[in-house]
């Protein structure tokens, strides 16, 4: 009797991804409705492998095909050491640095075109003063002989190729693409381009050719004039010295709605989070917000010195946003979120508990008490640096096609590296008990709009809209501490944000006052680094309703989700090793999800 | 006279004398010539040419070639002084220079041979488990949520509904158990497709475990506790060496490699005595 129902039940079922039908949904039910019913993916949009200049100088010698094969869950050696991958991912974009793209391999072979020449040595040399000599060289100089058509052409082609062999259309998805590693003055203006395939361009655009995202912009629209699908992923705005959402073009003008139209459309995604830090929001931006203080990195790029926190951070940002769009009438920070690792290891290790360093010999696992150390090193302060994060995308199947378009509507989260799902849907007759409905996602889709998208203004009637949010942890990891909506508004002229704590475990009351839940609690061990799940839930859902709306006041809204507490990357490499905590970050994190907002706008 | 003056021994002993003199003379001037002789023939100047032309895109003048000559023997002649003066020794840089020229030289031996068909099929014979489809599952679950129930009740509640399904065998088995959020049926899982949903956790063992065609359990996952219903499955399946050709090959090839590696070093290393010096100082 079963055999039949589960035929039909089958059919639509993917094997590498977790499917999100809610309870009861079928392959029947998910083609019914309106939009088709979606799944979440993890993956990596930011990698570098040794053909980035940087991680070659790092001593990484890891391949884009290594990568690729090192994210499917298979086994990749790495200084000598099989590491492995425990929970392989869904999606994988090696991001190599253009500048320079592949050049220090091609100079270190005794047999290649560059033997016994001045860079081969430099490049070949085992002293980090020289190979910083010829990273400096370079960057300065740009030697002509590295940036020939033919040579940029061939290593542009090997990415292409790597990424090609790796694809397989609904297991596992890569995507070409690269970095433009634009810094002016150590001031990090980097961006992530991401090509949906199957038409690529001759060449990248590199930094080279221009450090002004306006000219990466016009790069762009070249290659979707050509009917090249592309966009572009800003990210690390917390090194951006406050230049990332700054009131200013890249000349200093103020923004105009022209650059504010060009940049809403070729960018429609912002890395919130990655290993040099967490660019959501810091205690200054927003004093009242207890779990603010996340993964922070502020020190400008390979600097001592800290970067201007004004302009620097994803939640600013959107407020920003409304405030430009109040004034030229288009927001130019309509941005959904992404999470990537930006490693120069060539592998996307975002597990706490089994991470072997990120950037070579910097910070390898095998060498605890410098991976430990808080030292400026030429990338960073080693111990500062995160075990972070991923990329979830809502699509419906596990192809490029389907994961691009998710991209370009924003229907995205972030994770600091656990693989949480959270779905977010904003309406304004979202029945009251829609959440415990079977089949509820697919009636969110047919009455509201999901994360990413668009809140109209309200119909006749409708007091402030509702929204439904819904969260399920990481089965490798922690329990789930508490949902919370991040809204941020703009009243004359001037944004504000408020935290709302929505939902949680256990049976926490919220201080009367301010609504705030207390903390979870915490069952680590930092002896052994351990922690148990008695505390916290597998899965939180609610509906929500804005108490404080007001139809005529632009507004964003996301959902972030807090995990219970567990041991950072840094207190299981100190217990394996029988070292000493570092002193200079906290011994356990929460981990966490950021949903991409819904925007509300009063006119339509 | 002459022939007198001949044989003479004292004349004898010093003709002797300045012939042994005059050939050590020449050895040792000819030695000395080849030391600072620095030949610069047709194919130095091809390959200084060569070099040229890959890093700039053209070809040198006769006027470049003449300097690309003169800047090799101005190297040269360092080179050879610095060999003479033993700098090569105990530098950090040459040291690693020569050890990847030697790696690098090894491996292209080694990458030389790729294996024959009779070798692919002895590789494939020894390596099939490797090769082999993984075993796989298809099942339905019930979910009792730790959430809602607490972890040892909801462990308790599918203890019961399992009792119930036993006894009762065609209940409505949607009415037991809590909602799922992701699916209540899965098809031909491998055990990796099984932790990737359900985390590293012993579900997955159960679940291979159990047996087919009944309700069983309850097994915990990342979620909470579940009844398991395997409806099917197949063992792990040993794949023919035709349909998997390719895949071998590359396995092969990069066992092959990496033995050749192995044994290429192995014969290196066995040229030498290692004594560990620094053991003795630390027990001390």
């Amino acid at each position: 009797m079963d055999r039949r129902i589960l035929a039909v039940a089958l059919t639509s079922l993917s094997l590498s991804a977790v499917s999100a039908m809610a309870a009861e949904g079928s392959a029947r039910d998910a083609h019914a409705a309106p939009r088709q019913v979606r799944s979440a993916y993890f993956g990596d949009l930011h990698l570098h492998t040794s053909l980035s200049l940087d991680a070659f100088i790092y001593d990484t010698r890891t391949t884009p095909e290594e990568a690729y094969r090192y994210a499917q869950g298979e086994p990749v050696s790495y200084f000598g050491r099989e590491v492995r991958r425990r929970a392989p991912l869904d999606f994988l974009a090696v991001t190599d640095h253009s500048e320079f793209l592949g050049v220090l391999p091609l100079l270190t072979r005794p047999d290649g075109p560059y033997a016994d020449s001045i860079w081969q040595r430099m490049a070949s040399s085992c002293d980090p003063g020289v190979l910083r000599e010829l990273f400096m060289k370079l960057n300065k100089e740009h030697p002509a002989q590295f940036l020939t058509p033919s040579l940029v052409r061939s290593q542009w082609q090997r990415l292409i190729d790597a990424a090609e062999a790796n694809y397989h259309p609904g297991k596992f998805t890569t995507f070409v693409a690269y970095e433009w590693s634009s810094t002016p003055d150590r001031q990090n203006l980097h961006r992530n381009v991401i090509f949906r395939g199957p038409k690529f361009p001759e060449r990248p655009f590199s930094s080279i050719d221009s450090e002004h995202p306006e000219d990466l912009w016009s790069y762009l629209e070249r290659q979707r004039a050509l009917g090249i699908e592309v966009l572009a992923i800003p990210h690390n705005s917390n090194l951006s010295n406050g230049l990332m959402f700054a009131n200013a073009d890249s000349y200093g003008r103020p923004i105009s709605r022209a650059y504010a139209e060009r940049r809403a459309r070729n960018e429609r995604e912002v890395e919130i989070t990655q290993t040099k830090g967490t660019s959501e929001t810091t205690p200054e931006i927003s004093p009242t917000d207890e779990f603010a203080d996340f993964e922070l990195y502020r020190y400008l790029l390979g600097a001592d010195t800290r970067g201007k926190i004004d302009g620097s951070y994803v939640r600013q940002g959107f407020g920003r946003g409304l405030e430009i769009a109040s004034r030229v009438g288009v927001n130019p920070f309509k941005l959904g979120v992404v999470g990537g690792t930006d490693f120069h290891s060539g592998l996307s290790s975002t597990e706490e508990a089994n991470f072997p360093g990120g950037h070579g010999r910097i910070d390898n696992a095998q060498h605890p008490e410098a991976a430990l150390s808080a030292k400026l090193t030429g990338v960073g302060k080693p111990l500062l640096f995160a075990a972070s994060g991923l990329t979830g995308v809502w699509a419906e199947r596990n192809t490029r096609e389907s994961i691009f378009a998710a991209l370009m509507r924003r229907e995205t989260f972030a994770t600091s590296g656990d693989r949480i799902q959270v779905r977010l849907f904003a309406g304004w007759n979202l029945p009251a008990d829609l959440g415990s409905r079977s089949g509820w996602v697919s009636e969110a889709y047919a009455r509201g709009v999901p994360m990413g998208g668009d809140l109209r203004p309200p119909p006749v009637g409708a007091v402030s809209p509702r929204f439904l949010v819904w969260a399920l942890k990481d089965p490798d990891s922690g329990n789930l501490d508490r949902i919370q909506i991040v809204k941020v508004w703009v009243d004359h002229g001037v944004s504000h944000e408020h935290v709302f704590d929505v939902t949680w475990s256990g049976n926490r009351k919220p201080d009367p006052k301010t609504g705030t839940v207390p903390p979870v609690g915490s069952t680590v061990n930092l002896q052994d680094a351990s922690f148990t799940n008695d505390i916290g839930a597998a899965q939180l859902e609610t509906e929500w309703t804005d108490p404080d709306f007001d139809p005529a006041l632009p507004a964003v809204y996301y959902a972030r989700v807090l995990a219970i507490p567990t041991p950072r990357w840094s207190t299981y490499l100190a217990a394996r090793n029988h070292l000493p905590l570092p002193a200079d970050v906290p011994a356990t994190i929460q981990e966490r999800a950021w949903t991409s907002p819904v925007f509300y706008s009063p006119h339509p | 006279m002459s022939k007198r003056l001949i044989r003479d021994p004292v004349v004898r002993f010093l003709a002797l004398g300045a012939a042994i003199f005059w050939i050590t003379h020449l050895l040792h001037h000819s030695s000395q010539n080849t030391a600072q002789r620095i030949v610069v023939d047709a194919a130095q100047v091809r390959r200084l040419s060569q070099l040229y032309q890959a890093q700039t895109g053209a070809a040198p003048s006769q006027v470049e070639i003449d300097h690309l000559v003169d800047d090799y023997i101005h190297d040269e002649v360092l080179y050879r002084e610095a060999l003479r003066l033993g700098l090569d020794q105990n530098d950090d840089i040459v040291r690693r220079r020569l050890v990847q020229k030697i790696e690098f030289l090894n491996s292209d031996l080694a990458a030389a041979a790729p294996p024959s068909e009779t070798e692919l099929r002895r590789y494939y014979s020894a390596h099939a488990a490797e090769f082999a489809a993984p075993a796989a599952v298809t099942f339905s679950h019930i979910y009792f949520a730790p959430d809602l129930r607490g972890e040892v009740s909801a462990r308790q509640a599918a203890l019961d509904a399992l009792r119930a399904l036993q006894t009762q065998p065609n209940p409505a088995q949607r009415q037991v158990g809590d909602p799922f959020p992701l699916q209540r049926t899965y098809a031909e899982l491998s055990a990796g497709e099984v932790a990737q949903v359900f985390g590293h956790t012993p579900f997955v063992a159960a679940l291979f475990a159990a047996p087919v065609g009944q309700w069983w359990g309850p097994i915990r996952s990342g979620y909470g506790w579940h009844l398991v219903f395997v409806s099917h499955r197949v063992e792990q399946r040993i794949r023919e060496f035709e349909n998997i050709k390719a895949q071998v090959a590359a396995a092969a090839a990069e066992e092959l490699r990496r033995r050749a590696d192995e044994r290429g070093y192995a014969e290196m290393e066995a040229r030498y005595f290692v004594v560990r010096e620094y053991a003795a100082q630390v027990r001390r």
